[in-house]
């Protein structure tokens, strides 16, 4: 056989195999373009062939399994097909888990790591329509081909960096781990910030590890929570229980010096009016006469202006103001202007 | 042609020759390898309370695998694995409500299966710790690990 039959051979079989096998599939996949959650899961035979939907109401809970958490069930045919039908999801996007269970054990079987991991996160509403298929060579949620619905690609992309950082740290020395995992951590909170759908975003945050990050990284959440501000979600009330409360902050932060200004507001009043009390009462000592002559040298009038004024002699008056001053417990004109 | 079709048989058989003899010395290397394994059974009922399964991990080790495999049939569960400086390296939980009608029958149908599988290359030396946290669950769970020094 020469090497242009070889070729031509090889070709046919290709063909071949496309309509015979790879096409029509791909049909079957492809030829309902309504709302629909469907793929291609080849089965090993440790697995039973149904798969599980699995409702997953906040982040904290992408590692915790209840039977109250299932959904929806659909049988795995012979050619690894399933479809779900969405239709009584809710409107707004949510999280969801697809997940298998090995023959006898549980429906509510979560496997987390290792070969047998037997789930992965998918984000879906009552119109999505979403296809996977898993890759034959690799685990069975380990290398899956999504089309239809874009968020779901954003989730794979987070999925193959974590890989990515398992992988680094499983072969490479534990600096060259920790670097990785840390570049890694970095580039999942970039993702956060640059998503624009908020379920990727804070998928990208939780994978992050930012719990042990806050501590070092204020800045960038307290702007991460003022840019999703809005987003009333589950995911994004349940997210911001992680963290201090700003408000909260700033009125305990603020509290001691309100205190602190209505006691010294307190005190000055009570001087004050001790004060006034005390002027009223001196006031009430000073003779009619002194009172006017008082009144004379707090609008700036000298001993002989006052003399002219009341025609008492200039000896009269120096009396009158010494008595007003020792009264008062006054030193000078001024003090008296300023009483 | 047919001179060249001997020569590269030759070159291929030798070639076999020295790469299964290669293949020989590394397992052989391998197991050179000490293995240690350790494995625990837990039955916890409504009574349960918070327990630590301690490992102890030295200096040498090259690789630790931990694994856990639990199924409850009520109650929650939760597990936490722990490096020695108190990090969390993964957890899982799991809840079941037993109803009425599978208590009645002596047997859940709403029974709950979590399991967990950790490699570490090169891992912290210290205690490492499995942490269990149970609250009214009744079930089982398994712990294994494996040290590769």
């Amino acid at each position: 056989m020469n090497c242009t039959s070889i070729v031509t051979y090889k070709l046919t079989f290709f063909v071949l195999f496309l309509l015979g096998g790879g096409l029509p599939l791909k049909a079957q996949i492809s030829m309902d373009k309504e709302s629909a959650i469907e793929g291609r899961l080849l089965l090993d035979s440790i697995w039973a062939p149904i798969v599980y939907l699995s409702h997953i109401p906040t982040l904290n809970d992408m590692h915790t399994m209840s039977n109250e958490m299932i959904v929806a069930e659909a049988t795995v045919d012979s050619t690894g097909y399933f479809s779900f039908s969405p239709t009584y999801l809710p409107k707004q996007d949510q999280l969801f888990r697809i997940h298998l269970s090995k023959k006898k054990a549980p429906a509510a079987s979560l496997i987390i790591g290792g070969p047998e991991e037997n789930h992965l996160f998918i984000i879906a509403n009552r119109e999505t329509h979403i296809q996977l298929e898993s890759s034959p060579n690799a685990g069975m949620f380990r290398e899956v081909h999504f089309s239809g619905y874009s968020p779901n690609k954003s989730l794979q992309k987070i999925d193959k960096l974590l890989t990515l950082s398992d992988s680094t740290r499983l072969k490479g020395s534990v600096v060259k781990g920790e670097f990785a995992a840390k570049a890694i951590q970095e580039r999942l909170r970039q993702v956060a910030d640059s998503s624009s759908h908020p379920i990727v975003s804070l998928y990208a945050l939780y994978k992050s590890k930012f719990e042990s990050n806050y501590p070092i990284n204020q800045s960038y959440y307290d702007a991460y929570l003022y840019k999703w501000k809005d987003e009333s979600s589950p995911y994004f009330n349940s997210f911001r229980t992680h963290f201090p409360e700003k408000s909260k902050i700033t009125y305990v932060y603020y509290l001691p010096f309100a205190i602190g200004f209505f006691i010294l507001g307190f005190v000055i009043n009570q001087r004050l009016t001790v004060r006034k009390d005390r002027t009223k009462h001196q006031l009430k000592e000073l003779s009619i006469q002194e009172r006017k002559i008082f009144q004379l040298i707090k609008s700036g009038h000298t001993n002989k202006e006052i003399s002219e004024e009341h025609n008492i002699g200039l000896s009269t008056v120096k009396s009158h103001v010494s008595n007003i001053y020792t009264k008062l417990n006054i030193k000078s004109r001024k003090e008296a202007m300023d009483f | 042609m047919l001179h060249s079709i001997k020569l590269n048989a030759t070159v291929f058989i030798m070639a076999l020759f020295t790469s299964s003899f290669l293949l020989a010395q590394q397992s052989g290397q391998h197991k050179d390898c000490s293995s240690f394994n350790s494995s625990r059974s837990i039955t916890l009922d409504v009574s349960s309370k918070s327990e630590s399964i301690k490992m102890q991990v030295d200096k040498d080790t090259k690789n630790l695998l931990i694994s856990v495999n639990s199924t409850i049939s009520s109650g929650e569960l939760t597990m936490e694995i722990l490096d020695p400086k108190g990090n969390e390296h993964g957890s899982f939980s799991v809840e079941s409500q037993m109803t009425s009608n599978s208590a009645s029958q002596g047997k859940s149908k709403d029974e709950v299966c979590g399991q967990l599988n950790k490699s570490f290359s090169k891992p912290m030396a210290g205690q490492w710790i499995v942490k269990l946290k149970p609250k009214n669950v009744t079930g089982k769970i398994q712990v294994n690990s494996n040290q590769i020094q």
